[in-house]
């Protein structure tokens, strides 16, 4: 008789082999830059928090000041949870039908568990900002309510990221059809039923014309980006977030800080945006395009131009939604949005383009630096500015890294 | 004509091809035989410019492929052993890009898409998503994309290994009209019978390394057409 441990054994070694592969993946100077960016995005956490909870410490006391961090600090576990949640959806719903491996004699409880330790890991950088809050809170909050503190945290991290899998399972599971209800468990449902409803449907005849690579590789985009759901969902979310960004100027009741409204939500949608075109880079199945003619600059150069189209968009929008403002200050405004929508989406279309096919860290390298020139610019004026155009200069000069992708 | 001089690739600590050279002369069809991990598809992956060697030069039609890549590719085309696609389009719509990417004449290359899909078997599926084809016609697909354009070098990686019987058939003599028309193809496959009735001339590779190269006059395959079994099975496909 097989011992029970033995299979929770091999899938320990499998996750750590996985997470060995995960972090081989990204070069060392990727690493650094990596490291760097969130030590100073931690850095910036810090220097606003300890002010603050000082301040707070002072007038309402350290019982206050803690549950204060202790909001944060939920705010920040439900934000893994969330993370967690959606990675597992996505994991379960990403195959056609049950994967071959489901033959394997697996009890479903190691299985489950197993794959909800890999979408829960996904979650696992939120460490870092919580970190940085408990740090800034030190000297201000007694050392063993801190301690009790980060306890908390990381238990409320642990409890809702597997809750937010348990609802993603539920959910994926709910799918499936009755007969196979009644005779299977939720991962087995979950797992047979996925992505069923993509079976093939005739396409309409395509045409066929002379064409530049780069305008090929366009107009593949524009189909992918409507047939692919994950590209999709990130158009989708783009376009909301180009629409809520021109709704700033009706704004009720906020005349006054409609400018400021409208700039921040513009540069929501311009990393929206950024997100979409990593996405539609990352769907370029390597081989296809490592044997065909095509160079860096057609692949660069169409993503390129929907980086142009999307701040172009964007930039018509509220020239339309903010005709009303005196010219000068239209055309200034209509400037800033135009410089950081294009520097965004171009930043986008490099991490793409230069860490591809590895969508997710171009995704997260991303969120980091925009990040890091949010926090700049608001320690100081127009510093978010150099960090963003170094990101970009920077970026730029890896682009040609495309051509080795094949490597990785 | 292809080149492959002293071409050397490592994985880790397994060196997967070791100072490799071979030649393909225009006209000629060469067969690459070895067992599972050779270093048959390393080969024929360096050669088509999917992954750079660690070491070593590919020569596509006289066109250094780590030098001018792009001219090399235009003239190479290549059937992979697990043939990558854009899963969400449809064969038509990938053959379609193939061909602007190439810059194909539009009208031409689509007819000659057409003739090839009725002669592979795949001409009813051309309209669907390319997700919901199995490993047959996949291979199919990556074959028909490989031989659009009538690319003057060849590298088909197992290629025919997942096609029907009729099917097989008809790419084998589209392999030797394109080799009368003056293409070099180079042919991997660990199934010696394939490679006995298409190929001249056949490398056999060994742990990375050129083992022997054999004439045909060395095993003395007559290059003749179907089986008896495969005349069947076109007979009843021709039936019905």
């Amino acid at each position: 008789m097989v011992s029970s441990s033995l299979p929770s054994a091999a899938f320990r070694r499998l996750e750590v082999a996985w997470l060995r592969r995960a972090a081989a993946r990204l070069e060392p100077a990727l690493w650094v830059e990596l490291i760097a960016i969130a030590l100073l995005a931690s850095a910036f956490l810090f220097w606003q928090a300890h002010v603050r909870l000082a301040s707070f410490a002072h007038d309402r006391g350290p019982a206050a000041a803690s549950l204060g961090l202790a909001v944060y600090l939920t705010l920040i576990a439900l934000a893994g949870g969330a993370q967690a949640g959606a990675r597992h959806w996505a994991r379960l719903r990403e195959r056609d039908g049950a994967p071959p491996w489901r033959a394997l004699p697996i009890p479903d409880p190691l299985l489950s568990a197993h794959l909800v330790r890999l979408s829960s890991l996904q979650a696992s950088w939120l460490v870092v900002p919580a970190a940085a809050l408990l740090i800034a809170a030190a000297g201000v909050l007694p050392a063993p309510w801190l301690a009790a503190l980060g306890a908390g945290f990381l238990a409320a991290g642990f409890l809702l990221t597997r809750f937010a899998c348990a609802l993603a399972l539920s959910a994926a599971a709910w799918r499936s059809e009755g007969a196979e209800a009644r005779l299977h468990g939720a991962l087995a449902r979950a797992l047979s039923s996925a992505s069923r409803g993509r079976t093939s449907r005739r396409l309409r005849a395509a045409s066929w014309r002379r064409m530049r690579a780069w305008v090929a590789l366009w107009r593949n985009d524009a189909r992918l980006a409507w047939r692919v759901p994950e590209i999709r969902r990130r158009l989708f979310l783009a376009t909301a977030a180009m629409a809520l960004s021109w709704l700033a100027w009706r704004l009720p009741g906020a005349e006054n800080a409609a400018h400021i409204v409208a700039f921040a939500t513009s540069l929501f949608a311009a990393a929206t945006v950024a997100e979409w075109l990593i996405a539609v880079i990352g769907a370029d199945p390597a081989d296809v395009l490592r044997h065909l003619p095509i160079g860096l600059g057609a692949a660069w150069g169409a993503r390129i131009m929907w980086a142009l189209l999307a701040s172009g968009a964007l930039l018509a929008g509220h020239a339309l939604a903010a005709h009303s403002l005196p010219p000068p200050v239209l055309r200034f405004f209509l400037t800033w949005i135009a410089l950081s929508s294009l520097a965004i989406t171009t930043l986008g279309v490099n991490y793409g383009v230069s860490l591809y096919p590895r969508t997710q860290q171009a995704q997260r390298l991303l969120t980091l630096s925009l990040g890091l020139s949010m926090a700049a610019s608001l320690m100081i004026p127009l510093m978010g500015w150099i960090v963003l155009l170094t990101a970009v200069l920077h970026s730029l000069r890896r682009v040609a890294r495309w051509r080795s992708a094949e490597e990785r | 004509m292809l080149e492959l001089e002293h071409l050397s690739r490592r994985y880790g600590d397994r060196l997967a091809l070791d100072d490799v050279s071979l030649t393909v002369r225009a006209g000629e069809r060469v067969g690459l035989l070895g067992p599972n991990g050779a270093g048959k598809s390393t080969l024929l992956r360096i050669a088509a410019g999917v992954q750079p060697p660690d070491s070593g030069v590919v020569r596509i039609a006289g066109e250094d492929l780590g030098a001018a890549p792009i001219e090399a590719k235009r003239k190479l085309g290549y059937a992979a052993e697990e043939p990558a696609f854009y899963e969400n389009l449809s064969a038509d719509e990938y053959l379609a890009f193939v061909s602007g990417i190439r810059g194909l004449d539009p009208e031409a290359s689509r007819r000659r898409a057409l003739a090839l899909a009725e002669s592979l078997g795949l001409a009813d599926r051309l309209n669907e998503p390319v997700r919901g084809f199995s490993h047959g016609m996949r291979k199919k697909l990556s074959f028909l994309a490989a031989v659009l354009h009538q690319p003057p070098v060849l590298l088909c990686d197992e290629a025919l290994e997942g096609f029907d019987a009729g099917a097989a058939l008809a790419a084998k003599q589209l392999l030797r009209d394109m080799s009368h028309d003056g293409a070099a193809i180079l042919f991997s496959s660990h199934v010696t019978e394939s490679i006995e009735r298409l190929c001249d001339r056949v490398v056999l590779l060994w742990r990375g390394r050129v083992a022997r190269t054999l004439e045909r006059a060395a095993w003395g395959g007559p290059d003749h057409g179907p089986t008896p079994l495969e005349r069947e099975l076109l007979a009843l496909l021709t039936e019905n």
